[in-house]
């Protein structure tokens, strides 16, 4: 089997701000039972990264991002996400554009892999009207969450939320929604985990038939789908979605 | 708000919405009721003609006979009688569990619909044997007593030797293929109950069952029929293809059943073609589109479901618009051309568009302005979650300064709405209905007479053209 067909990236961009504290272990808990879960779901050759973000100088000294870069162990990556600690942070709203940013930019994503963000946090980004916003005009970093929206949409990242405060609720549903995804709040975590299990069963329950068609498709720059559905005798809805999956993570030109 | 606009409201909440379950599209009827009782029942007497969401003619019959307006009642009363037993028995329920009550009109409307029923021994029997249940449901719920005939076939279980039910039981008993075919073309018994009482299927019972079906009935079945090997005799696949040909110009085939059946059955060349031309015919026969129209598609990689919708809404839309071009956009926008007007063309030019990019619904607008192109209403496939410039509202008014006109604005939501774009457009007075696509292909069509109306306000003043029935 074509090695790039079963491929899934996913990354948790968390927020490690102080005012995390009281959600972080519930969030290290979703986290670590997402991932158990999202390895039985499918045959999928899964890779796990970590984006902690905190806020920009003077409101947090420690760091705005931190990237832990992709890895196929998951049981490190299960530690380390057990390892993170909340500390810091200032003002209500935090870095989260910087986390989503770093997220799409900075992690070597795997170029046909599915790839997705988990945007775990308690709190909204700078520059959207939340209360007590020391950077009222914007995150200092310049960006907004059109532009990062835009950016996730270009690096193919759906992004999932994963409010645990309801004051993230519209932000993070903002975010999702621009790029596909969807919100959910830390009390429907499970409801989070069963989207992303359905998604993942839909896109690669049937690797055997999505490899004949790229191979058909390969074979025959072109394909139509009437024919190819005759072929294997599938409706052409069937190929018409495997073409898209193909299509979408760049598998097929 | 005034009159025209409060109609206006009223015509773009019905026609904006999709299939969904009965119950939560009663609210729309209550509102539409309240807000406009006039125009509510001359709407339904239009929708009942032009409509194509079954379960709207289910609740306008329920509203009409249960609310406080003499006569919209009657109006009811007569669009009563031309539901099929299953919608009649649904509009009973509905007004029982969700308006809460059954006036003596609604009753006495009924007892005329089973008498008339009754009087037509052909039309009772086909009824019984399809819809059995509901017809029992609709004489015991509401203590109607039926005829001696109606009682020994419905509650008796001993139907008279002269009725298609007495056959069916002959049909069942029956072990000899030709025999059951003969009993099946003779009685004209359905394809889903006759498959119900027998245990084998023969090709000569299925060569029978084929020829009594409609060709609705066909194009459901098709998926049923290719699982028995109908597919694998040509006599009965000739048969077949026949039929299918029938339903291009049968008013009563639902326009998108043929595309769903394509979607859901894998079919020969030959077929398939059969039942594409079937939905380009119907499609035809629903409006002709003479505003200039374009069609935007989102194709940002978030919106991998609107390219699917696309296909099928371009296929629909250029079979019936001379003047139509679609752009599929990110945040660029790229045109997508057809080598003709069937749905197989248009499935080959989107062939190439994947998504991918971000998102500025802008950017064809924008394309449109540069190039001078002069349209009358843009239909927008997208989940409206713009994050690019130029967005969308920006566009129009330039569109609008540089072209001298602000197009009607379609959007049909897929994958979610976004708030703040549909608060955009209001702020800047852009006209706009938001119809939204909850994965049923087969509401599309619904989007045909809207975009076929010159504007919204002709569409009312048609709507109140249609006269009230009475009895």
């Amino acid at each position: 089997m074509n090695p790039a067909l079963n491929q899934v990236d996913l990354a948790f961009v968390v927020d490690t701000t102080g005012s995390m504290s009281p959600f972080i272990l519930a969030a290290q808990q979703q986290m670590v039972r997402m991932i158990d879960e999202l390895v039985d779901a499918a045959a999928i050759d899964l890779q796990l990264a970590i984006v902690q973000y905190r806020d920009h100088p003077p409101q947090e000294a420690s760091f705005v991002y931190h990237v832990e870069p992709f890895t196929g162990e998951l049981q490190a990556a299960q530690n380390a996400i057990q390892a993170l600690s909340a500390n810091g942070g200032g003002d209500a709203p935090e870095a989260v554009v910087d986390g989503v940013l770093a997220a799409c930019h900075e992690l070597e994503w795997r170029t046909h892999a599915q790839r997705i963000v988990v945007l775990v946090g308690d709190a909204p980004p700078h520059g959207i009207g939340a209360p007590g916003d020391m950077f009222v005009n914007g995150c200092p970093c310049g960006e907004t969450v059109d532009s990062v929206t835009a950016a996730a949409e270009h690096a193919r990242v759906t992004v999932y939320g994963l409010a645990m405060h309801s004051g993230a609720m519209d932000a993070f549903s903002w975010i999702s929604q621009a790029t596909g995804g969807v919100c959910y709040s830390a009390e429907n975590g499970d409801a989070a985990i069963e989207h992303i299990k359905t998604l993942l069963v839909n896109n690669f329950s049937d690797l055997a038939f999505d490899e004949r068609v790229l191979q058909a498709c390969q074979a025959q720059p072109d394909f139509e789908i009437r024919a190819l559905a005759e072929q294997f005798d599938v409706t052409r809805a069937a190929v018409a979605a495997a073409v898209s999956r193909l299509q979408r993570r760049l598998l097929l030109d | 708000m005034n009159e025209i606009d409060v109609r206006i409201q009223i015509l773009s909440s019905f026609l904006s919405t999709p299939h969904g379950k009965i119950a939560e599209l009663a609210p729309l009827h209550v509102s539409g009721l309240a807000g406009d009782p006039l125009f509510y029942g001359h709407l339904a007497v239009w929708y009942t003609e032009r409509g194509e969401v079954r379960d709207h003619r289910v609740l306008f019959v329920a509203h009409l006979l249960t609310c406080e307006f003499p006569e919209l009642r009657e109006v009811g009363w007569v669009l009563l009688q031309k539901l099929p037993v299953h919608m009649v028995a649904r509009a009973l329920d509905h007004a029982k569990q969700t308006i809460g009550k059954v006036p003596r009109m609604f009753k006495s409307a009924i007892t005329a619909y089973l008498r008339d029923l009754e009087q037509n021994v052909e039309r009772f029997d086909r009824a019984a044997m399809r819809n059995r249940n509901d017809l029992k449901h609709l004489y015991a719920s509401l203590r109607i007593a039926p005829s001696k005939r109606a009682q020994a076939i419905l509650f008796d279980d001993q139907p008279p030797e002269d009725s298609s039910l007495y056959m069916l039981k002959q049909l069942a008993r029956s072990k000899e293929p030709a025999e059951q075919a003969k009993l099946i073309v003779e009685h004209r018994i359905p394809y889903p109950i006759a498959v119900g009482a027998l245990t084998t299927l023969s090709p000569a019972v299925l060569v029978a069952l084929v020829d009594v079906m409609t060709p609705q009935e066909t194009i459901n079945h098709l998926a049923s029929l290719k699982k028995r090997g109908a597919f694998d005799h040509p006599e009965l696949k000739q048969l077949i293809e026949e039929k299918i040909q029938a339903a291009q110009t049968d008013r009563r085939v639902s326009t998108l059943k043929a595309t769903r059946a394509l979607a859901h059955v894998a079919l020969d060349e030959r077929t398939e073609e059969l039942l594409t031309n079937v939905t380009d015919q119907r499609v035809a026969q629903i409006a002709q589109i003479s505003r200039p129209t374009a069609l935007f598609v989102d194709k940002s990689s978030s919106m991998s479901e609107a390219i699917e919708v696309a296909k099928e809404l371009a296929a629909l839309v250029g079979a019936i618009c001379s003047d139509f071009v679609v752009l599929a956009f990110d945040d660029a926008c790229y045109e997508v051309r057809a080598s003709g007007t069937e749905r197989s063309a248009w499935e080959k030019a989107f062939r190439l568009i994947r998504a991918n990019g971000s998102t500025s619904i802008g950017a064809p607008l924008a394309k449109l302005t540069a190039e001078r192109k002069y349209v009358e209403q843009l239909v927008i496939i997208t989940d409206m979650q713009e994050n690019t410039a130029p967005l969308f509202h920006d566009a129009y008014a330039r569109y609008v300064a540089e072209l001298g006109i602000g197009p009607d604005v379609m959007i049909v939501a897929v994958g979610g709405q976004s708030r703040r774009f549909e608060k955009n457009l209001k702020d800047h007075a852009i006209p706009h209905t938001i119809w939204v696509f909850d994965g049923d292909y087969y509401a599309l069509p619904n989007l045909l007479p809207l975009l076929a109306m010159p504007n919204r306000a002709e569409m009312v003043a048609q709507i109140m053209a249609v006269p009230l029935p009475q009895r």
